[in-house]
């Protein structure tokens, strides 16, 4: 038995003919570049997201302990250093601040404050909160109006970035 | 090249899609770096206005006005100095409100505060210049003394400034642990001396009535009037009075009858004593009064009387026998004798004026009391005696405070039907005491000083040293309500209590609280402390401030009526601004000078543990003319080292 071969015509003769080489390098690279933006874009906008996320969370727990360090009375120049428990008391969940003062917080310039992590606090980390009377943050207390009991600055620090500041001055009554 | 449209489309597309995904995520991020950045300006903000705060206190005053708010008002722009923090009268008179702006990360966060340039000394529940002053129960407002602070009884609570110029006592059960300062203790104050600041001459002068000399007056408010009734003084006059006595006119021989005795050993039931040791720690109810007497102890010691069988010699009737005695004869005689009487003196006048300003009197007020719907102070050179209520009333006849008068129907509590636009002071050079004829239960609104007396319940008599003790009849009375100050030199005493913690003069139970209102609006003429009063600031972010996200100021939003707008504000502001070390919000600390802290390094910690467990959140809206929320909480546990 013998076979007749008839050639094929037109368009039934390309698509049965493939892509070329050309064609396939061609449609590879780009699929290539599709999926390299797409990974790459994934992976920069989910950095971003995290980013964003870290720094909303450590603005409102800087806020929260800064907003505790107004509430509570600022104390006087003779105060001792705040206790262990006094500490816990101020930074506890409860809404009840202690008897820790500002004053009582307070270390020298440039030196380390009171340093605390966060449990189940998903960037982990320390947080510090710095009390000194270093007004401009140089390191220093001999600038003016620096070096006081009754003007203190204020600093919450996260692995030692600077996250939020804030000056409180001594009320009326204990200056 | 059949493939080549589809594939140029797919990547496209997917070329579009990834441009949106970033871009978004780019704008998204920018708006949580505003916010943080926003949020950190307005903190710095707040800490310009406590820097402004700082320079204020510590100026010097000049007729009674600060000289750096003087200043700062003459400046253009109105700054206070060496801040960046703005002044502009606001409200009544000697208000200011401060603004500053801060600049951070493309936003602008700001704060504002309201002063006042004086302290009026209506600020005071209690103010004592040169005696101990003793306190108890959960009183409200500042109390201060130059000497010791004595509290009395268990679980104190002081809602306000306490402090002391010689340190804190504790006393009847009061101990350190169970007394609690709400708002803040000293007990090594510097010394103050107010009371030798008031001038009654420029009162005198700026009095809407002035009485006589040499005349004793009746006060009564009458809602909107005050009636003043004038006397002359009583007088004292000598009478010879006929009187009586027995006297011894001789002697005679009479016969008496006596008894003869015999003794005997018996058992005799015999009345003995001991005495027994009672606690009283925690047992006596404190009120809000002003306490004197006790002791430093915490019981006293109780004589209890027993009887019991004695074996003792017993001296027992025996028979009578008669006798002759020579015995004294007694006479009556009649006599004169020279006695002073007291003659009350005559009403000269009575007068009713409108319940508005000062009243002046060089003499003394024995009469005090009423209710009052108006502004009035009320002054005398000599002594003022409370003889009833004075309370403020509205013209619906609210009190202002209920139950003032039924301590026993609940507590001492604003009323909150109650229309306020009043103020009383009572100013005095002697003392004010509270009558022993006043209601059982006595309520009094006002603000009371006397500048070299003592405010006290009347027949309290206090030595050099101001320890109390009573002069004439016991008048114990069942509470004291007030509401207002108590300014004295001496200790102000409306409960004497004995050794074993009763009440034996005075009032058993009271409280008392400051009046918060008369210190933006005291009564007429009233002294002002030379500090600086404020309310708490208050701040907003850039998302108000801001058109959103341009970090544009937007020139209508927080205008407050007749303040500055935000943007006249910040061109004030920006031109001379306080240097924080950083303005970057990338960078934690300012470079070269403190080094970052290595995460993992465990050498920065101190000594002990610290763990927090808790949840934080955020909810709220921000916009242009929004407003920022924060709620959520931040827990903890563990021990924290330091």
């Amino acid at each position: 038995m013998s076979a007749r071969i008839v050639p094929l015509r037109g368009a039934r003769r390309r698509r049965q003919g493939g892509f070329s080489l050309l064609e396939v390098m061609l449609v590879s690279s780009m699929m290539m570049t599709v999926l390299t933006t797409i990974g790459v874009g994934l992976r920069a906008g989910h950095a971003s997201k995290r980013e964003m996320e870290r720094r909303a969370q450590l603005t409102v727990v800087a806020g929260e302990l800064l907003d505790r360090l107004f509430r509570i009375s600022y104390g006087s120049a003779g105060d001792a250093s705040a206790s262990n428990s006094q500490l816990t008391e101020l930074f506890d969940a409860d809404a009840d601040l202690g008897t820790a003062t500002v004053s009582s917080l307070r270390t020298a310039a440039g030196s380390t404050g009171y340093q605390f992590e966060i449990d189940d606090f998903p960037w982990g980390g320390q947080f510090e909160v710095r009390i000194d009377a270093d007004l401009n943050g140089d390191g220093d207390e001999s600038d003016e109006r620096e070096g006081r009991a009754d003007l203190l600055r204020l600093n919450v620090l996260w692995d030692g970035i600077l996250i939020l500041e804030s000056v409180r001055c001594a009320p009326w009554s204990s200056t | 090249m059949t493939a080549m449209p589809i594939c140029l489309v797919v990547v496209a597309g997917v070329g579009a899609t990834m441009t949106t995904f970033l871009g978004r995520a780019v704008v998204e991020q920018n708006r949580i770096m505003k916010e943080a950045a926003s949020e950190r300006a307005a903190w710095r903000a707040i800490g310009e206005i406590e820097l402004a705060k700082n320079v204020i206190l510590n100026s010097s005053y000049t007729d009674g006005k600060n000289d750096v708010i003087v200043a700062a008002l003459a400046a253009d722009p109105p700054l206070i100095e060496g801040t960046p923090v703005a002044i502009e009268p606001a409200g009544p008179s000697r208000w200011y409100r401060l603004s500053s702006t801060n600049d951070f990360g493309m936003t602008v966060g700001a704060a504002s505060c309201l002063i006042r340039d004086g302290l009026s000394y209506t600020a005071y529940n209690y103010y004592v210049e040169s005696h101990n002053l003793g306190v108890s129960g959960k009183p409200k407002g500042r109390i201060f003394t130059n000497k010791t602070l004595e509290f009395y009884f268990a679980d104190g609570a002081y809602d306000g400034y306490v402090s002391a110029g010689s340190g804190f006592a504790y006393k009847s059960g009061a101990t350190a642990e169970n007394t609690t300062f709400l708002r803040g203790a000293d007990a090594a104050a510097a010394e103050k001396g107010l009371l030798g600041k008031i001038d009654f001459a420029g009162l005198k002068a700026q009095a809407a009535y002035v009485a006589p000399e040499n005349l004793v007056a009746e006060v009564r408010l009458a809602k909107t009037t005050l009636q003043v009734k004038l006397y002359e003084k009583d007088s004292v006059q000598v009478v010879a009075v006929q009187k009586t006595r027995s006297v011894q006119i001789g002697t005679e021989l009479k016969l008496v009858t006596k008894t003869n005795y015999r003794y005997e050993w018996q058992w005799v039931s015999t009345k003995k004593t001991k005495k027994t040791w009672i606690d009283t720690t925690g047992t006596v109810a404190g009120g809000g009064t002003d306490v004197g007497g006790g002791g430093g102890t915490t019981g006293y010691w109780l004589t209890e009387t027993y009887w019991e069988d004695v074996w003792t010699k017993v001296k027992i009737p025996d028979g009578t026998y008669e006798v002759l005695e020579l015995v004294p004869v007694m006479g009556t005689e009649t006599y004169w004798e020279n006695q002073n009487q007291t003659v009350a003196g005559a009403l000269v006048s009575t007068t009713s004026y409108p319940a508005s300003g000062i009243f002046y009197f060089p003499d003394a007020i024995r009469v005090l009391q009423g209710d009052l719907n108006g502004k009035v102070t009320v002054v005398t050179e000599s002594t003022a005696k409370i003889t009833s209520h004075l309370r403020y009333i509205d013209a619906q006849n609210d009190y202002a405070y209920l139950n003032g008068t039924t301590p026993a129907s609940g507590d001492y509590a604003a009323n909150p039907a109650f229309a306020r636009n009043h103020a009383l002071g009572v100013i005095a050079k002697g003392d004010i005491v509270y009558g022993r004829s006043a209601p059982t239960s006595l309520e009094i609104n006002g603000n009371f000083v006397s500048t070299t007396g003592t405010i006290a319940m009347e027949g309290i008599v206090l030595d050099g040293a101001g320890t109390p003790t009573r002069s004439g009849s016991a008048s114990v009375k069942t509470s004291l309500r007030r509401f207002g100050s108590v300014m004295c030199n001496k200790r102000p005493v409306a409960t004497l209590i004995d050794t074993s913690g009763a009440v034996t003069h005075g009032f058993k139970a009271g409280a008392s609280a400051y009046d918060q209102s008369a210190l933006n609006d005291p009564p007429p003429g009233f002294p002002n402390e030379e500090t600086l009063a404020f309310l708490e600031t208050v701040r907003f972010n850039g998302s108000h401030a801001t058109s959103a996200g341009g970090g544009v100021p937007d020139a209508g939003v927080n205008r407050l009526t007749g303040l500055k707008g935000f943007d006249e504000l910040r061109d004030w502001t920006t031109q001379q601004r306080f240097d924080w070390g950083v303005n970057d919000l990338k960078k934690g600390v300012r470079e070269g000078t403190l080094e970052r802290i290595d995460p993992g390094s465990v050498v920065q910690r101190r000594a002990g543990t610290g763990g927090r467990t808790g949840t934080t959140g955020t909810t709220g809206t921000t916009g242009t003319t929004g407003t920022t929320g924060k709620t959520g909480t931040t827990g903890k546990t563990g021990t924290l080292g330091q």
